[in-house]
């Protein structure tokens, strides 16, 4: 998945024309200079060129993704905005990497989110490390971009420097894939984007753990592992996949269609104690649930699809991590699991520090907190059939690698 | 009334038994009385089942009670399942402990009940009651199959929507109602020859404390009471919690529901939750009470209040009368149950069981309550004491 030549970008602010700026980043990570308008910057072009950086402007490079700034979902002058459920709106850029994955396989995702002007004045070093790490902890690259009076020589920018080295030190991670119980299957654009993707971000939001498939790419081999499959078009997959589908749910899986999908299904025997707004029915060892109404509101699709699947298949069960947004990997031997923990907050509550039950499986568990070089092992913490981790304060990014 | 009185009163039917342990009928000044049975029991691992198959022969055995019977177990999980005090298990602190859920079912099934179902309307969603165990780590299938023996028939229902019935049930307000003529619940309610609640021993920010009676405010349903209910017709889930309906006033019931007798009495949580608290209990008695204070938290009803903490009174309460059980919860948490407003631990609100005194529920008055088992004064851990 990484460059040939691994690129991690910047944008150059068109009025920083001097190139003894240049000097701040030499043996940091950054080694790609996008710049808006070359002209602006010939002599600093130049000059980077000489140094060796890589050069480029945005607009020729494909592989930008436009994000949104991460962190607490916030509402001009007045706060950080709820969701219906009472936790706070988390801005991640997390569900659009993933779904960039999708759409092109094994491509570099860039994204791109500048800081937004009225977070200037309060910006703090963990604010980009947030940046960072929003993007890295999905295989992404956040695209930095200065402002003028940025001070390359900050503690913020160090910060920021720290913690694009400590996921440059985790390569490996990057190879990892989701662990994965759910299939969301749409083709993600025209009528079905705005549902598809607002999906993606809820489920996301909740921890369901799922990846996302195109219609046409339902072979075997990409439903192996999961409990389920959404299917969230109104068309039907063409009919090989079609196929697949109905071989999945004829195994033991669980099927969730729209009405017109769904009924291309075989028939089965009605099943009951459903989510309200859903009737579904057995179909081989299987089943198939379809919502009584079209679908509408992405935040109950993603709920009653979580409910539906249950929460016995979520790996991990996460305690006090309300402004988290976890996502667990799996190394491609399958023996190592690791989970992100962003933390939108940027700040952590003492008396309600986090701690997430694993499975009794689980042996060894070390703890990672960006940007710092150390890692730590965490006693894991015996209960009735499960194994307990309890976490010290992380107030930007932390990850667990289970072993 | 001594026990062996009331053993000897005690009929085959849940109402009867009900009846002979909450004594005569209500008169002005003399609400009915009921012994309270307390318990020690230090945690929650071998003494427990002893503990309670003790707490349930002395105040008259089970079997009469549940045999053959259908049970209905409210049960406490208040707030979301995956908030927890520090890395304290929910059920250590403000969830009523599955042992002791288990517990219990296993010895009403062993005292003959037909079908036990654990309800609660867990917070703000339609998910199964399952589901929501899962989520704070719980493992349901262990309570789905507490009964030693397969005659007993094991459910869980959420009931803060409409749920598995048809249509919700009325529950009229005995003597006209403190704050609603009649409350429209899930037809778990009313579908049970015998409602039990099981709370967990603790203060509560609005009510003061929280206890059998208070754990009966979950039982309406947020469809109809919630914060995102329909106005006319009650909402196809539960959306929001029961801020504006029941603490705020803000805005009535869904209209399917009668709205509130006295708009123009205060918008207060603290004056108008002690009285709904006391109208859904006298609406829908409480034949048993069981209030878990093993592990709990001080301070408040739940993590999310501020400046609460842990504590391990290692009690177990039960009664027949879910007032005089709360009367000697209180009591032992260090409180007087004749408390009045302005009063520990009723600062900011109105005393719950003084409405129930009122409703004819039970008395609060120590001095009318028999306690069997270990006297208050050995159980009591006070938790303002505690809090420092």
């Amino acid at each position: 998945m990484d460059d040939p030549k691994r690129l991690i970008p910047m944008r150059w602010p068109a009025a920083w024309s001097e190139p003894s700026r240049l000097a701040a980043l030499e043996g940091e990570p950054i080694n790609c200079l996008l710049f808006d308008d070359p002209a602006a910057c010939a002599a600093v072009r130049q000059a980077a060129l000489r140094k060796g950086f890589a050069v480029e402007q945005p607009a020729s490079v494909q592989r930008i993704t436009e994000g949104i700034w991460p962190g607490l979902a916030r509402q001009s002058g007045r706060g950080t905005v709820a969701a219906p459920t009472g936790p706070p709106w988390l801005d991640s850029n997390g569900w659009r990497i993933r779904l960039a994955q999708t759409l092109a396989p094994g491509k570099p995702v860039w994204i791109d989110a500048a800081v937004p002007s009225d977070l200037i004045p309060m910006l703090g070093p963990q604010h980009l490390a947030l940046a960072v790490a929003d993007a890295a902890a999905y295989g992404a690259i956040w695209v930095f971009q200065p402002w003028p009076s940025f001070d390359l020589a900050s503690t913020a920018c160090r910060t920021l420097f720290d913690t694009l080295k400590f996921f440059e030190a985790h390569a490996d991670w990057r190879g990892f894939l989701p662990w994965a119980r759910l299939g969301i299957v749409s083709s993600f654009q025209g009528d079905s984007e705005f549902l598809s993707g607002e999906v993606l971000n809820l489920a996301s939001r909740r921890g369901l753990a799922y990846r996302a498939l195109l219609p046409a790419g339902l072979k075997p081999g990409a439903l192996a592992g999961l409990r389920a499959l959404l299917l969230l078009d109104e068309a039907p997959p063409p009919a090989p996949d079609l196929a697949a589908i109905h071989a999945f749910v004829q195994s033991g899986g669980l099927v969730i269609a729209p009405s017109g999908v769904a009924q291309l299904l075989p028939a089965g025997t009605v099943l009951h104690n459903t989510p309200p707004g859903y009737r579904a029915r057995g179909v081989g060892k299987g089943r198939v649930a379809e919502p009584v109404e079209p679908w509408s509101d992405p935040y109950e699709v993603a709920g009653s699809v979580h409910a539906l699947l249950s929460r016995r298949n979520d790996y991990a069960a996460i305690f006090n991590a309300q402004s988290m947004t976890p996502f667990v990997q799996q190394s491609p031997d399958g023996r190592r699991t690791l989970i992100h923990l962003p933390n939108y907050a940027l700040r952590s509550n003492p008396g309600a520090l986090p701690s997430v039950r694993l499975p009794a499986a689980a042996r060894k568990v070390r703890w990672y907190v960006a940007p710092l070089e150390e890692s730590r092992e965490l006693p894991l913490v015996a209960t009735e059939g499960f194994h307990e981790v309890q976490l010290p304060d992380a107030p930007v990014y932390s990850a667990l690698s289970v072993e | 009334m001594k026990r062996r009185d009331f053993a000897a009163a005690i009929a085959a039917s849940p109402l009867a038994w009900a009846q002979s342990r909450t004594g005569p009928a209500p008169t002005p000044g003399a609400a009915p009385t009921s012994p309270v049975a307390i318990a020690r029991c230090p945690d929650y691992g071998s003494a427990l089942t002893p503990a309670l198959r003790t707490l349930m022969d002395q105040l008259g055995g089970l079997s009469r009670l549940v045999r053959g019977k259908t049970v209905a177990l409210k049960v406490n999980l208040t707030g979301a399942g995956n908030q927890r005090l520090g890395h304290s298990p929910l059920e250590h602190t403000h969830w009523t402990h599955p042992a002791v859920i288990g517990s219990l079912i296993r010895l009403m099934a062993d005292a003959g009940a037909r079908r036990i179902r654990i309800l609660e309307s867990p917070w703000q969603t339609a998910n199964t009651v399952e589901e929501v165990m899962l989520e704070a780590g719980w493992e349901p299938r262990h309570l789905l199959n507490a009964a030693s023996h397969a005659s007993t028939r094991i459910e869980m229902e959420n009931t803060n929507y409409l749920g598995q019935g048809k249509s919700y049930h009325k529950f009229t307000t005995p003597n006209g109602g403190l704050m609603f003529p009649a409350y429209y619940l899930n037809h778990s309610y009313a579908d049970c020859d015998v409602f039990v609640s099981i709370a967990k021993l603790k203060e509560h920010a609005t009510a003061g404390i929280t206890m059998s009676l208070k754990n009966c405010f979950g039982i309406t349903p947020c469809t109809i009471y919630g914060d995102g209910a329909g106005v006319d017709e009650p909402s196809p889930v539960p959306k929001g919690g029961r801020g504006a309906v029941c603490h705020g006033g803000q805005r009535q019931p869904s209209r399917i529901a009668p709205g509130e007798l006295h708009p123009g009495s205060p918008r207060q949580g603290g004056y108008r939750v002690p009285r709904i608290v006391a109208d859904l209990c006298a609406a829908r008695p409480i034949h048993l009470a069981l209030i878990d204070g093993i592990y709990s938290m001080t301070g408040g009803e739940g993590p999310w209040n501020r400046g609460v903490g842990l504590i391990k009174p290692g009690v177990l309460i039960a009664g027949a009368n879910p007032a005089t059980t709360d009367a000697v919860g209180a009591a032992l948490m260090g409180f007087d149950p004749m408390a009045s407003r302005g009063t520990a631990p009723f600062e900011t609100c109105d005393n719950t069981l003084e409405f129930a005194e009122q409703h004819g529920i039970g008395t609060r008055d120590l001095s009318r309550i028999e306690v069997i088992g270990v006297p208050i004064a050995e159980a009591r851990t006070p938790y303002r004491k505690a809090r420092g």
